[in-house]
């Protein structure tokens, strides 16, 4: 018997090898938090053997002495909450990040751990760059990283260290808007905003690497986007006008 | 997330040199895979070991009836790469249907192949292609490489250098995607070699498998007719809140024939 | 001026034509705002401990350790507030924090401020909370047999009451059982209908700032200080009301400033944990405090679509009159109330239109079970009956064998008329809605005719232009607009109307430009502030447009009047005479004679004095019928929408693929049609949503912790991307409501409603394949397809209209 706990980008899945004696020793593969997965908490089961290591995974052996057993994973409590803001408490490490940022060389102290959409926001007070999810799906947290568009909520900071990063305050120049700025805002290609920046920024990718993006060819490209107020449709129509400027 | 110490090496030798010296250390090669699972505080490494700074990582390039990637090339550079698009315009494709592209921005081939995750998508393509994993100190071949989920015979220092893929007659890949994140609900990729033709499977089950049935089908008809009323056993397939067993079961077969149409 | 060159199309200058957005300019420099965005001097970050489990006496809470924790400020549990509240008065049910139950997973327990996120998330570790399980209701049919021998959800009011129900209502118009008797043909089917959430892409987000003493001084010598909140809300009136309320506090001294918000669609509309307890924690740190949600959170705070279960039996002539509407519903309300008294009567109270109806019952009833609780989602109450309602004409037309366009004309109420309910409906477009789709979509030439696989299918629909009733009885104005023009011929705008996307700023900015004949750029909207702008009930039921514009227009009008008297004195002319328009004061008989506004604003105010204006707006009283729950549903004005969807279904994978859908929309008139269209095609987005992928569920004891939310984030919850969104084709129709701002209606929800049962309509006509829940995704479709197959049913449906009339004996069509 086969059962799947979790499912997403992550996978718990437990196998009882005999249904009719439970007590075999089964196989339990899991991400694990501890060396000895002492996190897998639940009934009915022993650990017998902790488990290798196996690329990022870990796969325990576990003998069920119920049947079923109950097992909950990380991901079976509530609230397995991201904190977003860290603060520089000086712990493991506190490297400098050095970077050049809207054309400005910046400095700044960061945590391992700290995710370069923190060190925008909360470091460098860009505040034009947003976060909406967590996961790294929305793409409100758009930036350039040596002109490609990447997802700031997934990257680290200290790995931009030297980079060039371009964020929406960047993306005028001389008081003049971006050609993509423009048509955002000509084409009511926003509503409530909030993703339009990772919008346009991913827009800018697209247009520098095809001059002349179709729709479809558009809407593939931005689906790392999420809109939740327009439909898409001026989104689409706006990056399309900002191409044909930007060609232009 | 727990903090960690990070480390950005110049080369596959400071690397492995890093990792030994850190306790509880893991390399991380794009981190689009890590960085979700350490922010869910699922993997919480004491360091980290990035290998985006290593040029030997780097480059695709032909050799004998091959094509060598970089296993640090990123997904974008694999779909937009002429040399991959001539030789195995599959590949190109499958390497553009991952994710998103800020995902295929940063993500790694060397690092979706130590993943090894039973959804990804080049497993099928490593796995239909007969590819080779190429690490510092040996090669592996991908059917000994994947071993299941998250499960690879890597040792903890041991770092993918390049993937070994051999440039087949022809090769198509067809992904039914989860909407979200686009990871195979069932992915399947067809490779053929002259009469030898091989279907790999991923998203399915819990790692990448060859669909051996398909294979004799399409030895002596590769054509998707062939494949008209052929479907895997669901047994053993993942059922979850995107798709019951059974719908995986007949979505694989749907995926090999749409496959094989795509086959150039 | 943004509008220079552009065709004017009506009687006004701007007003009707296309308006680039006041803030957009900021939205696309990274300048704009949002809570999370402010920053204070020593601002603590906050935390909620959240219930794991989905019902459960609280035996005992400790905070001690957590206090004693570095760097924490702050810890507040339930007993610090322990005062009950509720968006609807009648239904105050919960706690800030929960103080003895704990109802669903995720229910906030206590909350922490601390000098970071992290820490604050160490200190929630450290609370020691002791529960006590209590059985659990997830099912709403199992909670409404429950007999008391588990604690229900929530005490019942009566002793012998079940205390898993909401609400109830039932109503009866006609004579329904002698009209349903009398039918030719009655088309009976189940539904059910997923819930949903808003998932705008702003999480919730709030900062409180207590600042004590501050030179109040109670009268009985108490020291007060003045509370101040930012939040990511769509009503901050009602915001500030609860707070005072809540956390006692003089409502004078609390003041509530919305940023920008970064969506909403009904997911802001009430007060929520994080803002109670950042002015808490507030009060008891003297720190300012702020509390992000993280998406996972924003998934339990919920108060989305309710999903309902739902059996209808739709009755009709054999030349397609209906005859009698029967509907049993049941809403699976969730943890709490929030909204859900309203929902329950709008479950019924909102189908009479646009079709006549000769007698129509409904019984609906809202159940509590321990999940987050559901509220107001974007066409509130309304989409779910509708979707059943408009496959049900489906049906009934291919039973009568008429076009199910024409079915709908045939029914077509009117305007000027009342419905069945008694609510008075003024305009209405419906018949040019389904004119436009029935055109743009070559509905005549395509519908049953388009190969196997591929279909159309077609839905109408109503909504309200705002509730008629504000939430807490009172007669004072549903909003207010307060404005003034100053010498250098700038316009100030005071609007307590909440910005939420959707451009209501934008929208009052017109009309001050419009009446005052400034460009646009010399109105400045200040807003988001209950210290100064007049009170606006919030950005719900689709009021804003209706209710601001006519309060902005009656302010800005009686400056206009001030300045037209000023000026036609000084040029000795008749007032009526002196236009506003262009920057200019002009004289009508001959424009040549001109001068600056700003000169005019000069005269006026040397005449009149500092030139401030207000205006209000109310609704009218005799709308509605006067029997008990009449006014619930009653609204100045109804929108009408009509849709058509394509759709090619692909029959070996399940997959649904939306291709198009036509839109049209009666919104009265378009103040500016950019907007307009933008509002309907993300209504019609976030329907295809509903319809193809959209579900908040929770898992059951087999598959992790009963109650717990399946798909928390938006990696598992999936929406929809601009892959996946079909093309949209807005068809504006303005049928000018007598009472609108310059005739306008809502825009925003009525064209969500029409997605879903046209997708479902086009589906069966696709292949004929009948899908009455939700959502059409892939498995769910396969299994239908799959069923047809076997029961050989998978096949073109065929029109034939006219060919037949029905049998004159009623007859039943069992559901799908």
């Amino acid at each position: 018997m086969r059962k799947v706990v979790r499912r997403g980008n992550f996978v718990f899945t437990y196998v009882i090898e005999n249904d009719d004696d439970p007590t075999t020793p089964s196989t339990f593969r899991v991400y694990k938090k501890e060396g000895d997965g002492s996190w897998i908490a639940g009934a009915g089961f022993e650990t017998t053997r902790p488990g290798t290591d196996g690329g990022l995974g870990c796969s325990a052996t576990l003998t069920f002495t119920e049947h079923p057993p109950t097992l909950t994973t990380p991901r079976d409590e509530p609230c397995r909450l991201f904190a977003r803001f860290h603060p520089l408490s000086g712990s493991l490490s506190m490297p400098t990040v050095s970077l050049t940022v809207n054309g400005q060389a910046v400095e700044g102290e960061a945590e391992g751990r700290t995710l370069l959409v923190d060190f925008i926001r909360e470091t460098l007070g860009l505040t034009g760059t947003h976060v909406g999810c967590d996961t790294s799906q929305c793409g409100a947290c758009v930036v350039h990283v040596g002109g490609a568009s990447v997802k700031s909520c997934t990257m680290l900071a200290v790995e931009a260290d030297g980079a060039d990063v371009t964020t929406v305050e960047g993306l005028a120049t001389n008081g003049t808007l971006h050609p993509m700025q423009t048509a955002f805002h000509e084409h009511h290609g926003l509503q409530c905003g909030f993703c339009t920046p990772g919008m346009m920024l991913s827009g800018i990718d697209l247009v520098g690497r095809n001059a002349n993006p179709s729709e479809h060819e558009v809407r593939e490209w931005l689906e790392g986007n999420l809109c939740r107020c327009t439909g898409y449709h001026n989104i689409v129509k706006a990056v399309q006008a900002a191409a044909a400027e930007m060609g232009g | 997330m727990e903090d960690f110490a990070f480390h950005r090496p110049g080369s596959v030798a400071e690397a492995q040199e890093t990792l030994r010296g850190t306790e509880d250390s893991k390399f991380m090669a794009g981190g689009q895979s890590l960085i979700p699972l350490m922010k869910l505080d699922m993997a919480a490494p004491g360091a980290v070991v990035s290998l985006t700074g290593i040029d030997e990582l780097r480059g695709i390039e032909q050799q004998d009836g091959s094509l060598v990637i970089g296993a640090g090339m990123t997904h974008s550079e694999v779909a937009e790469s002429d040399d991959v698009r001539n030789a195995i315009s599959a590949l190109a494709g499958l390497a553009g249907s991952i994710g998103d592209p800020q995902v295929r921005n940063r993500g790694t081939l060397g690092g979706s192949v130590a993943h090894a995750d039973p959804a990804a998508d080049y497993p099928a393509a490593l796995v239909a292609l007969g590819a080779t994993v190429i690490t510092d100190r040996r090669e592996i071949a991908a059917e000994d490489f994947f071993q299941g989920m998250f499960e690879t015979p890597l040792e903890t220092d041991e770092v993918i250098t390049s993937v070994r893929f051999p440039v087949p007659d022809s090769a198509g890949y067809s992904k039914f995607p989860n909407p979200a994140s686009k990871y195979a609900i069932a992915g399947v990729m067809v490779a053929r070699n002259g009469a030898d033709v091989k279907v790999a499977v991923t998203g399915a089950g819990t790692g990448v498998f060859r669909a051996t049935a398909f294979e004799e089908a399409l030895a002596g008809d590769f054509s998707a007719g062939a494949l008209d009323g052929a479907s895997v056993s669901a047994d053993g397939l993942v059922s979850d809140t995107d798709a019951s067993a059974e719908y995986r079961a007949h979505l694989v077969g749907v995926m090999a024939r749409r496959a094989v149409e795509a086959c150039g | 001026m943004s509008n220079n060159g552009r065709k004017i199309k009506s009687d006004w200058n701007l007003i009707g034509t296309p308006m680039r957005k006041v803030e957009g300019l900021d939205k696309s420099t990274g300048r704009a705002l949002y809570t999370d965005d402010l920053v204070f001097p020593g601002m603590l970050h906050g935390k909620i401990l959240r219930s794991p489990h989905p019902h459960a006496r609280i035996v005992s809470i400790d905070t001690s350790s957590a206090e004693a924790l570095d760097g924490v400020h702050g810890v507040v549990t339930g007993q610090d507030m322990p005062t009950t509240y509720g968006i609807i008065p009648w239904t105050p049910d919960e706690y800030p924090l929960c103080v003895d139950r704990v109802r669903y997973v995720g229910d906030g327990v206590a909350a922490v401020a601390a000098v970071d996120e992290d820490t604050a998330l160490r200190a929630l570790e450290l609370i020691e909370v002791e529960y006590e399980e209590l059985p659990a209701f997830f099912d709403p049919f199992e909670a409404l047999e429950a007999d008391g021998s588990t604690p229900y959800v929530h005490e019942p009011k009566k002793a012998d009451w079940n205390g898993n129900v909401t609400k109830k209502v039932h109503l009866e118009f006609g004579e329904v059982d002698e009209l349903m008797d009398g039918s030719d043909a009655v088309v009976e089917g189940e539904y059910f209908f997923e819930g949903s959430t808003h998932t705008a892409i702003e999480p919730h987000c709030a900062i409180g700032l207590w600042q004590a003493g501050g030179g109040f001084q109670r009268q009985d010598g108490e020291s007060s200080g003045k509370l101040t909140v930012w939040s990511a809300t769509q009503v901050p009136h009602y915001l500030h009301r609860e707070l005072a309320r809540v956390l006692e506090v003089d409502q004078a001294h609390v003041r509530v400033l919305q940023p920008l918000v970064g969506g909403a669609f009904g997911g802001k509309s009430e007060p929520f944990d994080l803002e109670f307890c950042v002015a808490k924690l507030s009060m008891i740190t003297g720190r300012p405090v702020k509390i992000l949600y993280t998406r996972e959170e924003v998934f339990y705070a919920h108060r989305g679509r309710h999903p309902f279960h739902m059996k209808y039996r739709t009755g009709a002539t054999a030349a397609g009159k209906l005859t009698s509407v029967d509907a049993e519903i049941v809403l699976d309300g969730g943890a709490y109330a929030s909204f859900g008294l309203v929902t329950t009567y709008y479950a019924g109270q909102l189908l009479c239109a646009p079709y006549e109806m000769p007698a129509y019952r409904f019984d609906s009833t809202r159940v509590y079970t321990n999940k987050p609780a559901c509220g107001p989602k974007r066409g509130h109450g309304s989409v779910q009956p509708r979707f059943a309602f408009e496959v049900q004409i489906d049906k009934l037309s291919e039973r009568l064998d008429l076009d199910p366009i024409e079915f709908r004309r045939l029914n077509f109420i009117g305007s000027n008329t009342r419905t069945i309910n008694e609510l008075r409906v003024t305009s209405n477009g419906f018949m040019e809605c389904l004119e436009s789709v029935e055109r743009e979509s070559a509905w005549k030439d395509r519908f049953r005719k388009l190969p196997f696989g591929c279909g159309l299918g077609v839905a109408g629909s109503t909504y309200i232009t705002g509730t008629n009733y504000p939430i807490y009885p009172n007669d004072m104005p549903q909003s207010g607009v307060q404005m003034q023009v100053d010498r250098s011929g700038r316009v100030a705008v005071f609007s307590g109307a909440s910005e939420i996307g959707q451009g209501c700023d934008s929208m009052v900015a017109y009309i001050a430009a419009e009446e005052l004949g400034v460009p646009l750029d010399y109105v400045r909207v200040l807003r988001g502030d209950t210290d100064f702008t007049p009170v606006d009930l919030g950005a719900y039921s689709s009021r804003v447009t209706f209710m601001v514009g006519n309060a902005a227009i009656d302010a800005a009008r009686k400056l206009r009047g001030m300045v037209q008297e000023a000026v036609a004195e000084e040029w000795d002319v008749k007032p009526g005479e002196v236009l506003l328009a262009g920057g200019l004061a002009l004289w009508a008989p001959d424009t040549e004679r001109q001068m600056h506004v700003k000169e005019a604003f000069n005269l006026a105010e040397a005449k009149f004095g500092t030139l401030g204006s207000t205006g209000s707006y109310n609704t009218p009283k005799d709308v509605h019928g006067e029997y008990r729950g009449a006014t619930i549903g009653a609204s100045p004005a109804y929108s009408f929408t009509a849709h058509v969807a394509e759709v090619e279904v692909d029959v070996e994978t399940g997959i649904v693929d939306v291709k198009k859908i036509w839109v049209a929309h009666d919104c009265g008139r378009a103040l500016n049609p950019v907007l307009v269209e933008g509002q309907m095609e993300g209504s019609a987005y976030m329907g295809f949503g509903e319809a193809l992928m959209e579900e908040q569920v929770f898992k059951d004891a087999e598959h992790g912790r009963a109650g717990l939310h399946d798909a928390p984030s938006l990696l598992d919850y999936r929406i929809p991307t601009s892959l996946d969104t079909p093309e949209l084709q807005s068809l504006i129709v303005e049928s000018i409501d007598p009472e609108g701002p310059y005739g306008a209606k809502e825009a925003g929800e009525g064209p969500l409603h029409p997605s879903i049962p046209a997708i479902a309509n086009a589906i069966y006509d696709a292949v004929g394949v009948r899908m009455d829940r939700l959502p059409f995704s892939p498995p769910n479709v396969w299994r239908a397809l799959e069923a047809a197959r076997e029961a050989d049913t998978l096949r073109k449906p065929i029109l034939n209209p006219g060919a037949g009339a029905p049998t004159s004996t009623p007859e039943l069509v069992p559901g799908d």
